[in-house]
Protein backbone atom coordinates (compact mmCIF):
# COMPACT_ATOMS: atom_id res chain seq x y z
CA UNK A 1 0.00 0.00 0.00
CA UNK A 2 1.64 3.37 -0.72
CA UNK A 3 1.89 6.23 1.61
CA UNK A 4 -0.56 7.99 0.21
CA UNK A 5 -3.32 5.26 0.60
CA UNK A 6 -2.20 4.61 4.40
CA UNK A 7 -2.19 8.64 5.33
CA UNK A 8 -6.21 8.40 4.01
CA UNK A 9 -6.96 5.39 5.79
CA UNK A 10 -5.09 7.35 9.09
CA UNK A 11 -7.31 9.89 8.22
CA UNK A 12 -10.78 7.59 8.46
CA UNK A 13 -10.31 5.59 10.93
CA UNK A 14 -8.25 5.32 14.02
CA UNK A 15 -4.86 2.84 14.55
CA UNK A 16 -7.43 0.39 16.75
CA UNK A 17 -10.37 0.64 14.31
CA UNK A 18 -8.41 -1.40 11.60
CA UNK A 19 -8.65 -4.93 11.48
CA UNK A 20 -5.52 -6.42 13.23
CA UNK A 21 -3.61 -7.65 10.05
CA UNK A 22 -4.09 -4.02 8.56
CA UNK A 23 -3.12 -2.49 12.17
CA UNK A 24 0.47 -4.61 11.99
CA UNK A 25 0.56 -3.82 8.49
CA UNK A 26 0.48 0.04 9.41
CA UNK A 27 2.50 -0.38 12.08
CA UNK A 28 5.06 -2.13 10.51
CA UNK A 29 4.88 0.86 7.44
CA UNK A 30 5.35 3.34 10.54
CA UNK A 31 8.69 1.92 11.89
CA UNK A 32 10.15 2.42 7.96
CA UNK A 33 8.79 5.59 7.06
CA UNK A 34 9.78 8.38 8.28
CA UNK A 35 7.31 10.74 6.83
CA UNK A 36 4.16 8.34 7.21
CA UNK A 37 5.59 8.48 11.07
CA UNK A 38 5.38 12.05 11.62
CA UNK A 39 2.36 12.48 9.68
CA UNK A 40 0.48 9.81 12.08
CA UNK A 41 2.23 11.20 15.28
CA UNK A 42 0.67 14.81 14.28
CA UNK A 43 -2.80 12.94 13.60
CA UNK A 44 -2.65 10.78 16.77
CA UNK A 45 0.54 11.10 18.85
CA UNK A 46 -0.55 7.39 21.06
CA UNK A 47 0.03 5.73 18.18
CA UNK A 48 4.07 6.18 18.53
CA UNK A 49 3.80 4.47 21.92
CA UNK A 50 2.79 1.13 19.60
CA UNK A 51 6.24 1.97 18.32
CA UNK A 52 8.53 1.72 20.82
CA UNK A 53 10.89 -1.40 20.28
CA UNK A 54 11.49 -4.50 22.16
CA UNK A 55 13.05 -4.84 24.99
CA UNK A 56 16.45 -6.09 24.04
CA UNK A 57 17.32 -9.37 25.82
CA UNK A 58 20.69 -11.13 25.70
CA UNK A 59 20.86 -14.95 25.04
CA UNK A 60 23.18 -15.71 27.93
CA UNK A 61 20.13 -13.45 30.00
CA UNK A 62 17.77 -16.30 28.69
CA UNK A 63 19.66 -19.24 29.22
CA UNK A 64 20.04 -17.76 33.02
CA UNK A 65 16.69 -17.51 33.29
CA UNK A 66 16.22 -21.26 32.04
CA UNK A 67 18.84 -22.62 34.55
CA UNK A 68 17.58 -20.93 37.65
CA UNK A 69 14.04 -21.74 37.07
CA UNK A 70 14.52 -25.49 36.05
CA UNK A 71 16.96 -24.94 39.10
CA UNK A 72 14.14 -23.50 41.48
CA UNK A 73 11.80 -26.37 39.72
CA UNK A 74 14.68 -29.06 41.41
CA UNK A 75 14.33 -27.48 45.12
CA UNK A 76 10.46 -27.59 45.07
CA UNK A 77 10.73 -31.28 43.98
CA UNK A 78 13.09 -31.85 46.94
CA UNK A 79 10.67 -29.88 49.05
CA UNK A 80 7.84 -31.76 48.33
CA UNK A 81 9.72 -35.30 48.43
CA UNK A 82 10.59 -33.81 52.17
CA UNK A 83 7.39 -32.78 52.72
CA UNK A 84 5.86 -36.57 51.70
CA UNK A 85 8.53 -37.61 54.09
CA UNK A 86 7.17 -35.59 56.74
CA UNK A 87 10.25 -33.75 57.37
CA UNK A 88 9.86 -30.63 55.97
CA UNK A 89 8.61 -28.12 57.80
CA UNK A 90 12.13 -27.64 59.77
CA UNK A 91 14.73 -29.50 58.31
CA UNK A 92 14.92 -28.81 54.89
CA UNK A 93 13.64 -25.23 54.83
CA UNK A 94 15.85 -22.59 56.43
CA UNK A 95 14.93 -18.95 57.34
CA UNK A 96 16.36 -15.81 56.89
CA UNK A 97 15.11 -13.19 58.75
CA UNK A 98 16.16 -9.99 57.55
CA UNK A 99 15.37 -6.26 59.17
CA UNK A 100 17.00 -3.37 58.26
CA UNK A 101 16.86 -0.74 60.86
CA UNK A 102 17.84 2.92 60.20
CA UNK A 103 20.79 3.82 62.42
CA UNK A 104 22.60 6.34 60.66
CA UNK A 105 24.95 7.61 63.65
CA UNK A 106 25.58 4.08 65.25
CA UNK A 107 28.84 2.38 64.04
CA UNK A 108 28.73 -1.01 65.21
CA UNK A 109 31.86 -1.55 63.36
CA UNK A 110 33.47 0.17 66.67
CA UNK A 111 31.30 -1.96 69.14
CA UNK A 112 30.50 -5.56 67.79
CA UNK A 113 29.76 -7.07 71.36
CA UNK A 114 26.89 -4.68 71.42
CA UNK A 115 24.93 -6.85 68.94
CA UNK A 116 22.21 -8.29 70.88
CA UNK A 117 22.39 -11.00 68.38
CA UNK A 118 23.68 -14.14 68.86
CA UNK A 119 26.85 -14.51 66.10
CA UNK A 120 27.35 -11.34 65.28
CA UNK A 121 30.38 -10.52 62.84
CA UNK A 122 32.20 -7.79 61.81
CA UNK A 123 30.23 -5.07 60.11
CA UNK A 124 31.21 -2.57 57.58
CA UNK A 125 29.78 -1.53 54.55
CA UNK A 126 33.00 -3.21 52.92
CA UNK A 127 33.71 -7.44 53.04
CA UNK A 128 32.29 -8.96 55.98
CA UNK A 129 32.88 -12.35 57.26
CA UNK A 130 30.43 -14.72 58.00
CA UNK A 131 30.92 -17.71 60.13
CA UNK A 132 30.28 -21.29 58.56
CA UNK A 133 26.65 -22.31 58.86
CA UNK A 134 25.93 -25.93 59.78
CA UNK A 135 22.18 -26.01 61.34
CA UNK A 136 20.06 -23.70 63.67
CA UNK A 137 21.07 -20.69 62.35
CA UNK A 138 23.18 -17.55 62.44
CA UNK A 139 23.11 -13.83 63.05
CA UNK A 140 24.98 -11.67 60.68
CA UNK A 141 24.73 -7.47 61.14
CA UNK A 142 25.56 -5.69 58.25
CA UNK A 143 26.00 -1.72 57.57
CA UNK A 144 24.59 -1.29 54.29
CA UNK A 145 25.21 2.57 52.69
CA UNK A 146 22.41 3.33 50.13
CA UNK A 147 23.15 2.57 46.49
CA UNK A 148 25.75 0.20 47.55
CA UNK A 149 26.46 -3.65 48.58
CA UNK A 150 27.31 -5.18 51.49
CA UNK A 151 29.47 -8.45 51.17
CA UNK A 152 29.29 -11.21 52.50
CA UNK A 153 32.07 -13.65 52.52
CA UNK A 154 33.23 -17.04 53.42
CA UNK A 155 29.45 -17.96 53.82
CA UNK A 156 30.46 -22.01 52.77
CA UNK A 157 26.46 -23.29 52.56
CA UNK A 158 26.31 -23.62 49.21
CA UNK A 159 24.42 -25.56 48.06
CA UNK A 160 21.65 -23.94 50.23
CA UNK A 161 18.45 -22.93 50.41
CA UNK A 162 17.43 -20.10 52.35
CA UNK A 163 13.92 -19.40 53.45
CA UNK A 164 12.80 -15.88 53.75
CA UNK A 165 10.13 -15.84 56.24
CA UNK A 166 9.80 -12.23 57.32
CA UNK A 167 11.44 -8.84 56.23
CA UNK A 168 11.59 -6.89 59.21
CA UNK A 169 12.25 -2.81 58.65
CA UNK A 170 12.79 -1.41 62.13
CA UNK A 171 13.26 2.62 62.66
CA UNK A 172 16.28 3.59 64.51
CA UNK A 173 13.56 4.41 67.25
CA UNK A 174 13.23 1.14 67.32
CA UNK A 175 9.56 1.62 65.79
CA UNK A 176 8.55 -1.21 63.47
CA UNK A 177 8.23 0.18 59.91
CA UNK A 178 7.45 -2.61 57.79
CA UNK A 179 7.46 -6.78 58.05
CA UNK A 180 7.19 -8.20 54.48
CA UNK A 181 9.81 -9.15 52.39
CA UNK A 182 9.21 -6.81 49.25
CA UNK A 183 7.80 -3.59 50.11
CA UNK A 184 9.83 -1.99 48.17
CA UNK A 185 13.03 -3.50 49.59
CA UNK A 186 14.81 -5.87 46.99
CA UNK A 187 17.17 -8.23 48.56
CA UNK A 188 19.25 -10.24 46.15
CA UNK A 189 22.03 -12.82 46.97
CA UNK A 190 24.56 -13.55 44.27
CA UNK A 191 28.08 -14.94 44.09
CA UNK A 192 30.61 -12.99 44.06
CA UNK A 193 33.10 -14.27 41.91
CA UNK A 194 33.58 -15.75 38.42
CA UNK A 195 31.70 -19.17 37.72
CA UNK A 196 34.22 -22.11 38.25
CA UNK A 197 34.97 -23.67 34.92
CA UNK A 198 34.12 -27.54 36.31
CA UNK A 199 30.26 -26.40 36.17
CA UNK A 200 27.96 -23.56 36.29
CA UNK A 201 26.63 -22.05 39.75
CA UNK A 202 23.65 -20.76 39.86
CA UNK A 203 22.84 -17.00 41.32
CA UNK A 204 21.09 -16.61 44.08
CA UNK A 205 16.96 -15.57 42.94
CA UNK A 206 14.53 -14.11 45.23
CA UNK A 207 10.44 -15.16 44.84
CA UNK A 208 8.08 -12.61 46.22
CA UNK A 209 4.85 -13.67 46.94
CA UNK A 210 1.86 -10.92 47.77
CA UNK A 211 1.62 -12.24 51.33
CA UNK A 212 5.30 -11.08 51.68
CA UNK A 213 6.62 -14.20 51.86
CA UNK A 214 9.98 -15.10 49.81
CA UNK A 215 12.47 -17.46 49.42
CA UNK A 216 16.30 -16.83 48.38
CA UNK A 217 18.12 -20.03 47.35
CA UNK A 218 22.07 -20.52 46.29
CA UNK A 219 23.05 -23.98 45.14
CA UNK A 220 25.39 -25.33 42.16
CA UNK A 221 23.96 -26.74 39.31
CA UNK A 222 24.63 -30.57 40.42
CA UNK A 223 23.88 -29.36 44.25
CA UNK A 224 27.33 -30.09 45.32
CA UNK A 225 28.24 -28.14 47.68
CA UNK A 226 30.83 -24.90 46.39
CA UNK A 227 33.64 -24.37 49.19
CA UNK A 228 33.94 -21.00 50.01
CA UNK A 229 31.77 -19.44 47.78
CA UNK A 230 31.40 -15.83 48.53
CA UNK A 231 27.90 -14.22 48.40
CA UNK A 232 26.99 -11.18 47.81
CA UNK A 233 23.67 -10.02 49.25
CA UNK A 234 22.62 -6.65 47.94
CA UNK A 235 19.65 -4.30 49.05
CA UNK A 236 17.92 -1.47 47.91
CA UNK A 237 16.37 0.36 50.26
CA UNK A 238 13.20 2.11 49.39
CA UNK A 239 13.52 5.81 50.33
CA UNK A 240 15.79 7.36 48.68
CA UNK A 241 16.33 9.81 51.94
CA UNK A 242 17.67 6.86 53.39
CA UNK A 243 21.55 7.36 53.91
CA UNK A 244 22.59 4.89 56.04
CA UNK A 245 20.96 0.86 56.80
CA UNK A 246 21.41 -1.04 59.22
CA UNK A 247 21.27 -4.86 58.04
CA UNK A 248 20.22 -7.52 60.32
CA UNK A 249 20.05 -11.09 58.43
CA UNK A 250 19.32 -14.73 60.88
CA UNK A 251 19.06 -17.02 58.72
CA UNK A 252 19.67 -20.93 59.17
CA UNK A 253 20.31 -23.54 56.33
CA UNK A 254 20.47 -26.96 55.70
CA UNK A 255 22.55 -28.93 52.69
CA UNK A 256 19.97 -29.97 50.09
CA UNK A 257 22.98 -32.16 49.04
CA UNK A 258 22.96 -33.88 52.25
CA UNK A 259 19.07 -34.31 52.13
CA UNK A 260 19.98 -35.74 48.26
CA UNK A 261 21.84 -38.39 49.27
CA UNK A 262 19.51 -39.40 52.17
CA UNK A 263 16.71 -39.91 49.55
CA UNK B 1 23.75 -36.18 40.05
CA UNK B 2 23.20 -35.23 36.72
CA UNK B 3 20.95 -31.90 37.65
CA UNK B 4 20.55 -29.11 35.03
CA UNK B 5 22.64 -30.52 32.63
CA UNK B 6 21.79 -29.33 29.56
CA UNK B 7 21.81 -30.85 26.29
CA UNK B 8 21.52 -29.13 23.33
CA UNK B 9 20.85 -32.59 20.91
CA UNK B 10 18.07 -33.38 22.73
CA UNK B 11 16.78 -30.11 22.76
CA UNK B 12 16.38 -30.21 18.94
CA UNK B 13 13.54 -31.98 18.71
CA UNK B 14 11.12 -29.39 19.86
CA UNK B 15 12.54 -26.34 17.89
CA UNK B 16 10.36 -26.74 15.17
CA UNK B 17 7.38 -27.79 17.43
CA UNK B 18 4.02 -26.16 17.54
CA UNK B 19 3.29 -23.97 20.86
CA UNK B 20 0.77 -26.46 21.61
CA UNK B 21 2.79 -29.78 20.95
CA UNK B 22 5.54 -27.96 23.43
CA UNK B 23 2.66 -27.61 25.92
CA UNK B 24 1.00 -31.19 25.74
CA UNK B 25 4.32 -32.34 26.41
CA UNK B 26 5.17 -29.77 28.92
CA UNK B 27 2.49 -31.24 30.48
CA UNK B 28 3.64 -34.73 30.58
CA UNK B 29 6.31 -33.59 32.26
CA UNK B 30 9.35 -33.49 29.68
CA UNK B 31 11.95 -30.93 30.84
CA UNK B 32 13.38 -30.52 27.58
CA UNK B 33 10.03 -29.20 26.16
CA UNK B 34 9.82 -27.36 29.56
CA UNK B 35 13.09 -25.66 28.16
CA UNK B 36 12.14 -24.96 24.73
CA UNK B 37 9.25 -23.02 26.62
CA UNK B 38 11.88 -20.96 28.25
CA UNK B 39 13.81 -20.06 25.54
CA UNK B 40 10.49 -19.11 23.27
CA UNK B 41 8.70 -17.14 26.18
CA UNK B 42 11.16 -15.55 28.13
CA UNK B 43 11.72 -12.32 25.83
CA UNK B 44 7.77 -11.69 25.30
CA UNK B 45 7.23 -12.43 28.55
CA UNK B 46 10.21 -9.74 29.96
CA UNK B 47 8.82 -7.28 27.13
CA UNK B 48 5.20 -7.12 28.84
CA UNK B 49 6.39 -7.60 32.49
CA UNK B 50 8.88 -5.06 32.49
CA UNK B 51 6.22 -2.15 30.66
CA UNK B 52 3.48 -3.18 33.20
CA UNK B 53 6.30 -2.74 36.69
CA UNK B 54 9.01 -0.37 34.72
CA UNK B 55 11.30 -2.43 36.63
CA UNK B 56 13.82 -4.46 34.43
CA UNK B 57 14.94 -6.71 37.68
CA UNK B 58 11.86 -7.22 38.89
CA UNK B 59 10.45 -8.32 35.54
CA UNK B 60 13.07 -10.92 35.42
CA UNK B 61 12.27 -11.59 38.98
CA UNK B 62 8.65 -12.38 37.96
CA UNK B 63 9.45 -14.50 34.89
CA UNK B 64 11.14 -16.95 36.77
CA UNK B 65 8.19 -17.49 38.91
CA UNK B 66 6.15 -17.65 35.73
CA UNK B 67 7.59 -20.25 34.89
CA UNK B 68 8.08 -22.16 38.08
CA UNK B 69 4.27 -21.39 37.94
CA UNK B 70 3.39 -22.71 34.38
CA UNK B 71 5.48 -26.07 35.55
CA UNK B 72 3.85 -26.99 38.83
CA UNK B 73 0.49 -25.72 37.12
CA UNK B 74 0.79 -27.32 34.29
CA UNK B 75 -1.94 -30.12 34.44
CA UNK B 76 -4.59 -27.57 34.89
CA UNK B 77 -3.76 -26.15 31.29
CA UNK B 78 -6.97 -27.07 29.37
CA UNK B 79 -5.31 -28.10 25.20
CA UNK B 80 -8.13 -26.15 23.91
CA UNK B 81 -6.76 -23.06 25.07
CA UNK B 82 -3.51 -21.09 23.37
CA UNK B 83 -0.48 -21.74 25.78
CA UNK B 84 0.68 -18.13 25.08
CA UNK B 85 -2.44 -16.74 26.44
CA UNK B 86 -2.68 -18.68 29.27
CA UNK B 87 0.93 -17.90 30.05
CA UNK B 88 0.96 -14.88 29.62
CA UNK B 89 -2.15 -14.38 32.13
CA UNK B 90 0.27 -16.06 34.69
CA UNK B 91 2.61 -12.89 33.75
CA UNK B 92 0.55 -10.20 33.91
CA UNK B 93 -1.76 -11.21 36.94
CA UNK B 94 2.09 -11.82 38.76
CA UNK B 95 3.41 -8.35 37.62
CA UNK B 96 -0.09 -6.54 38.28
CA UNK B 97 -0.04 -8.23 41.70
CA UNK B 98 3.60 -6.75 41.98
CA UNK B 99 2.25 -3.51 40.83
CA UNK B 100 -0.54 -3.05 43.37
CA UNK B 101 1.48 -4.29 45.99
CA UNK B 102 3.97 -1.55 45.48
CA UNK B 103 0.74 0.89 45.13
CA UNK B 104 -0.31 -0.04 48.85
CA UNK B 105 2.74 1.56 50.13
CA UNK B 106 2.44 4.43 47.95
CA UNK B 107 5.62 3.84 45.96
CA UNK B 108 4.55 2.89 43.06
CA UNK B 109 4.20 6.02 41.63
CA UNK B 110 8.14 7.11 42.56
CA UNK B 111 9.32 9.97 40.87
CA UNK B 112 9.12 8.68 36.89
CA UNK B 113 11.54 11.15 35.99
CA UNK B 114 11.97 14.92 36.07
CA UNK B 115 14.47 14.67 33.47
CA UNK B 116 11.40 14.30 31.02
CA UNK B 117 11.53 18.22 31.34
CA UNK B 118 15.28 17.83 30.46
CA UNK B 119 14.81 16.08 26.45
CA UNK B 120 17.56 15.57 24.43
CA UNK B 121 15.45 17.22 21.46
CA UNK B 122 13.81 20.18 22.60
CA UNK B 123 12.93 20.94 18.99
CA UNK B 124 11.09 17.78 18.08
CA UNK B 125 7.66 18.58 16.47
CA UNK B 126 6.36 15.80 16.87
CA UNK B 127 6.51 12.59 19.48
CA UNK B 128 7.90 10.54 16.42
CA UNK B 129 11.25 12.50 16.23
CA UNK B 130 11.93 12.18 19.79
CA UNK B 131 14.36 8.83 21.16
CA UNK B 132 12.62 5.64 21.93
CA UNK B 133 13.43 5.73 26.14
CA UNK B 134 11.84 9.49 25.99
CA UNK B 135 8.82 8.26 24.49
CA UNK B 136 9.24 5.20 26.61
CA UNK B 137 9.34 8.12 29.73
CA UNK B 138 6.74 10.36 28.59
CA UNK B 139 4.53 7.31 28.18
CA UNK B 140 5.43 6.23 31.75
CA UNK B 141 4.40 9.61 32.83
CA UNK B 142 1.16 9.88 30.80
CA UNK B 143 -0.55 6.68 31.75
CA UNK B 144 -0.36 7.62 35.70
CA UNK B 145 -3.77 9.66 34.69
CA UNK B 146 -5.16 6.53 33.24
CA UNK B 147 -7.18 3.82 35.29
CA UNK B 148 -5.63 0.75 36.17
CA UNK B 149 -7.70 -0.77 33.48
CA UNK B 150 -6.78 1.05 31.27
CA UNK B 151 -3.47 1.09 31.90
CA UNK B 152 -3.21 -2.48 31.26
CA UNK B 153 -5.01 -2.35 28.38
CA UNK B 154 -3.33 0.22 26.47
CA UNK B 155 -0.02 -1.86 27.57
CA UNK B 156 -0.93 -5.23 25.97
CA UNK B 157 -2.92 -4.10 23.18
CA UNK B 158 -1.67 -0.39 22.36
CA UNK B 159 1.84 -0.90 22.97
CA UNK B 160 2.52 -4.45 23.23
CA UNK B 161 0.03 -4.92 20.02
CA UNK B 162 -1.64 -8.15 21.17
CA UNK B 163 -5.25 -8.52 19.58
CA UNK B 164 -7.96 -7.57 21.36
CA UNK B 165 -9.56 -11.28 22.28
CA UNK B 166 -6.13 -11.94 23.53
CA UNK B 167 -5.94 -9.17 25.80
CA UNK B 168 -9.22 -10.25 26.82
CA UNK B 169 -8.83 -13.87 27.83
CA UNK B 170 -5.46 -12.14 29.32
CA UNK B 171 -7.34 -10.08 31.49
CA UNK B 172 -10.10 -12.06 31.91
CA UNK B 173 -12.79 -9.38 30.22
CA UNK B 174 -14.65 -9.58 26.96
CA UNK B 175 -12.95 -8.26 23.75
CA UNK B 176 -15.33 -5.25 23.65
CA UNK B 177 -14.67 -4.03 26.74
CA UNK B 178 -10.44 -3.84 25.92
CA UNK B 179 -11.50 -2.06 22.98
CA UNK B 180 -13.62 0.55 24.80
CA UNK B 181 -10.52 0.46 27.34
CA UNK B 182 -8.07 1.20 25.01
CA UNK B 183 -10.31 3.72 22.87
CA UNK B 184 -10.63 5.93 26.52
CA UNK B 185 -6.89 5.42 26.83
CA UNK B 186 -5.56 6.98 23.87
CA UNK B 187 -8.22 9.95 24.80
CA UNK B 188 -7.41 9.99 27.76
CA UNK B 189 -3.68 9.93 26.90
CA UNK B 190 -4.12 12.57 24.60
CA UNK B 191 -5.71 14.84 27.07
CA UNK B 192 -2.88 14.64 29.31
CA UNK B 193 -0.17 15.20 26.46
CA UNK B 194 -1.89 18.36 25.75
CA UNK B 195 -1.97 19.03 29.40
CA UNK B 196 1.40 17.94 30.07
CA UNK B 197 3.55 17.91 26.78
CA UNK B 198 1.56 20.96 24.80
CA UNK B 199 4.58 20.85 22.34
CA UNK B 200 3.72 17.23 21.38
CA UNK B 201 0.00 17.54 21.22
CA UNK B 202 -2.16 18.04 17.38
CA UNK B 203 -3.51 21.08 17.35
CA UNK B 204 -7.06 20.99 18.28
CA UNK B 205 -7.21 17.20 18.33
CA UNK B 206 -8.17 16.95 21.79
CA UNK B 207 -10.59 19.80 22.39
CA UNK B 208 -12.67 17.58 20.40
CA UNK B 209 -12.34 14.54 21.95
CA UNK B 210 -13.20 16.49 25.12
CA UNK B 211 -16.07 17.54 23.75
CA UNK B 212 -17.62 14.48 23.82
CA UNK B 213 -16.49 12.72 20.43
CA UNK B 214 -17.71 9.22 20.39
CA UNK B 215 -16.59 6.04 18.20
Amino acid sequence: MSCARWRDLLLDESVDELAEAQRDEFLLHLQVCSSCRRAAAEADPTVVFSLLPEERIEEGEVEEIRRTVQAMRRVRALEASWSRRGLAAGAFAAMVMLAIVLIPERPLRQSPEEVPFAGAVGVGSGLVSVPRVSSGGSVVELQVELARSARVSDLSTSPTLHRVSRLEVIASTGELVDRNLGNGYRIRFSLAREMPPSGPILKGFQLLQPDGQGEVALFSADLKPVPDSPLILSVTPAAEEEEQLWLLLTYSADDPATLLSEN
Amino acid sequence: MPFLIYSSDSQQSWTAAADTEVMAAVQDGDEKAFDELIRRKTQPLLQVVTRITRDREEARDIVQVVFLRVWEKRRRFDPRWSPNTWIFRIAVNLAIDQVRWRQTREQALRPLGTHLRSLKNPGARTLADLEDREVTGILERLSEGLTEKQRWVFLLAGVERLGSDEVGQILGCKASTVRNHLFAARKRLRQELTRQYPEYAPDGRDSNDQGGASQ
